[in-house]
């Protein structure tokens, strides 16, 4: 009896342990997204949004409260589950301006990571993200992350989220800046994205801005800018995105399109590769952002 | 089906229950090995289910073997060398045959076709469960056992499931006699077996899973990489393949256990030996003990009267040690370098009989042993030779340079953290101090402690990989 009781405590205990440690992590988590605030601003994107905006800056500047809710390598599905959740959550009353990062490659389906749901692992015990997970990873899957709480965070969910939201570091680490020879080599071997217009996930994103503007949010979708040579390897394809999210916006009276691109692509200074801004970029198209944003506040 | 996944688990969860239910009514030993080899046979299959019929082979070749020998008043030599080769016959074809093959085509001039060796997969295990197979029939000629007369339970000695894939490669005369009796399953067991399991769990994808990834991407990129990190990436492969088979070896013994059987330790921290014969007494105890008796003791052991014979037969059972790992040049540079380095240890006198290491040399006699060792595991990680060379000499002359962390420098940081607590949890064990080997099923706060440390761990860290090295072997 005395080993069965054994067996009992140590069962308990890990599972108390790992209560503990995944309830100090997901306190880090919600404090990186701002997924618990009550925010003015809701910036949901990728790394390209995430790499372009300094929330500090634009918090300060405004005077306003921002969730900045970007992840690596999310879709233009899961994008939508991001800004769900957060309307979902009751912090979203004070909401007014949803800023959505758009690039190049918003519909092309492919290049973005296939293992991105497991981004939401910390997130699992939400009904709709759950469900999402359950379908993408299996039962299996779901169900040891449901269970076994710690195992949500990679090393990256804890480096990324959970310290950095208890330290209050939205700082962009990247001061590198893109080595163009490397790249324009790289171009010429035709290694480089082809833009794509998938329906399926233009039905999302369309489906996306509906649930904010039926909402009275407004939505602004915002293009950081991306390098002029890899706007340059399909000019007219390129060319057709910016038209088609001009449009867009254009036909849409909550949604207005900001495009950074004609005047800061060609400025490779501020790049940390040919799609992410460096530290230095992100502190010249935050001040562009938060002065535009000061006209519709 | 791997150790490391919840299928597994759920299969394991399920035959304990099955045993105990079957331990609480008929008390059988025939049903409870029933039980087992059923399991047995559908925890191999999960792989492939063609693999059952190469493992069916190998059991009756050696049963029909240890009948005939059994029988048998002459010839004796005959018949066992016959089921020897019969049973070696799906190893040599599946692991040796496209190697032999293009050697031989590469002497001729000419390329083999490649449609020859297409759509051949080699069964999981398939070295191991032969030598296990062969250990019978062996010790049957050598009237060390007596022939088993229930085919099930040979059965379930070749295709055991928690040996199956990566041994330990048991003898007959270790394994049958515990299939043969009623196995209990105990709470004592269950608790030193779980114990067990875990932390060869911890090694396995905490440690070298981890270890793995920055091991492969420094190899890969061998070009561009300076020498000190190459060095580490030797160092961390050294960890990599210890945790990699001990983990798996940890995880055999601590299912065998639950289920109430004691079966080999494979490993008895390798890394902590100060001379490499000793070495080879703690690493691969199983092929290693196998070889000695079956191999080097058949060439006449140290029983010679020419110095040149047994060093000899030293050598023969290290380049057989290193062949059995693969069919590729690598594998067989490796076995004549542990040769060499074992030879070489001898004629210092190393090995004669009551020498003891020096107190005060033990450290640095194990940093040695280890740095050798580590230089033999770079031929064999590395396939090419002249890769395995130029790795070697980027380090010999590049060692003093910056160490690149890889793709994140938070997640070089954490292995590195993780790898000093792996060292001090198998320094304690080895020592016996705090936590206890033999002790792991007594309840206190140490053992208490080490497992939910682990538990978290492992949760916390561990990484998802599908496979471990040795399953290709």
């Amino acid at each position: 009896m005395k080993k069965i009781k054994w067996i009992i405590a140590i069962v308990a205990i890990f599972f108390i342990c790992d209560f503990i440690v995944e309830r100090i992590f997901f306190h880090g988590v919600n404090e990186m997204y701002g997924l618990r605030q009550h925010s003015d601003i809701l910036l949901v994107g990728h790394s390209h949004l995430m790499l372009g905006t300094d929330k500090q800056q634009m918090e300060n500047d405004l005077n306003k409260k921002i969730s900045k809710y970007t992840r690596e390598g999310v879709n233009v599905s899961e994008r939508k589950m991001m800004i769900q959740q957060y309307l979902d959550s009751g912090f979203a009353d004070s909401l007014k301006i949803v800023l959505y990062g758009v690039d190049l490659c918003t519909f092309t389906g492919g290049g973005l990571s296939a293992n991105s749901y497991k981004l939401f692992y910390p997130f699992i015990d939400d009904e709709k993200i759950g469900s999402y997970i359950r379908k993408q990873g299996g039962i299996a899957d779901y169900w040891l992350h449901k269970i076994v709480r710690c195992t949500r965070y990679s090393d990256d969910g804890i480096k990324n989220g959970a310290a950095r939201g208890w330290m209050h570091n939205w700082s962009n680490l990247k001061n590198g800046t893109i080595d163009i020879e490397a790249y324009k080599q790289r171009l010429e071997n035709g290694d480089e994205r082809h833009i794509q217009m998938n329906p399926a996930l233009i039905s999302e994103f369309q489906e996306t801005v509906s649930i904010l503007t039926e909402r009275g949010i407004k939505v602004v979708l915002v293009n950081t800018p991306t390098l002029d040579l890899l706007n340059d390897f399909e000019p007219e394809k390129f060319q057709m995105m910016v038209q088609w999210f001009q449009k867009f916006a254009y036909n849409n009276p909550l949604v207005e399109y900001w495009d950074y691109n004609p005047q800061y692509s060609h400025r490779h200074e501020l790049f940390y590769d040919r799609l992410h801004l460096n530290a230095k970029g992100q502190k010249v198209i935050s001040k562009e952002i938060t002065n535009q944003l000061k006209h519709i506040l | 089906m791997l150790f490391n996944s919840l299928n597994f688990i759920a299969f394991f969860f399920i035959v304990l229950l099955f045993l105990v239910f079957e331990q609480y009514t008929t008390k059988r030993t025939a049903a409870r090995n029933t039980l087992l080899l059923i399991a047995s046979y559908i925890f191999y299959g999960w792989f492939d289910i063609g693999f059952l019929l190469v493992l069916f082979y190998v059991t009756i070749v050696n049963f029909v073997t240890g009948r005939t020998l059994l029988k048998a008043t002459k010839n004796k030599k005959t018949i066992l060398g016959v089921g020897i080769v019969l049973s070696l016959l799906p190893l040599l074809f599946y692991k040796y045959a496209a190697f032999v093959t293009s050697n031989i085509c590469m002497l001729l001039g000419t390329t083999p076709h490649e449609s020859w060796f297409n759509g051949w997969i080699m069964p999981i295990g398939i070295s191991f469960f032969t030598f296990q197979a062969l250990s019978y029939s062996i010790d049957i000629y050598r009237e060390k056992i007596t022939a088993s007369s229930s085919l099930p339970d040979f059965m379930l000695f070749v295709a055991f499931f928690p040996t199956v894939l990566s041994g330990p490669i048991e003898k007959a005369r270790n394994l049958l006699p515990q299939i043969h009796c009623y196995r209990k399953i105990t709470i004592d067991n269950f608790i030193e077996g779980a114990i067990t399991f875990i932390w060869g769990l911890f090694k396995k994808i905490v440690i070298a899973d981890r270890l793995c990834a920055y091991v492969d991407w420094a190899y890969g990129s061998a070009d561009y990489l300076s020498g000190s990190t190459l060095a580490l990436a030797a160092i961390l492969y050294s960890i990599q393949i210890y945790c990699d088979f001990s983990g798996y070896s940890d995880m055999a013994w601590g299912v065998a256990k639950a289920l109430g059987f004691d079966v080999t330790r494979n490993f008895r921290f390798p890394y902590f030996a100060t001379t490499i014969k000793e070495f080879w007494r703690r690493w691969h105890i199983s092929l290693t003990s196998w070889f000695t008796e079956y191999v080097y003791f058949s060439l006449g052991g140290n029983r010679v009267r020419l110095k040149a014979r047994w060093m000899f037969n030293i050598s023969m059972v290290f380049v057989l040690s290193g062949i059995w790992h693969g069919a590729s040049w690598n594998f067989l540079i490796w076995g004549m370098l542990h040769a060499l380095l074992y030879l070489t240890e001898y004629s210092f006198g190393i090995h004669r009989k009551g020498y003891e290491t020096p107190r005060i040399m033990k450290i640095p006699a194990c940093i040695l042993v280890f740095i050798l060792v580590t230089v033999a595991w770079i031929f064999f990680r590395i396939e090419n030779f002249d890769n395995a060379v130029f790795v070697i000499s980027k380090i010999v002359t590049d060692i003093v340079s910056p160490i690149s962390t890889g793709a994140s420098a938070f997640t070089f940081v954490c292995n590195m953290l993780l790898l000093v607590i792996f060292i001090t949890f198998d320094w304690l064990l080895y020592k016996n101090i705090f936590i206890k080997e033999n002790r792991f099923a007594t309840p206190g706060y140490a053992n208490i402690t080490w497992v939910i440390t682990l538990l978290l761990f492992i949760a916390l860290f561990s990484v998802s990989a599908d496979n471990f090295v040795y399953f290709q072997f």
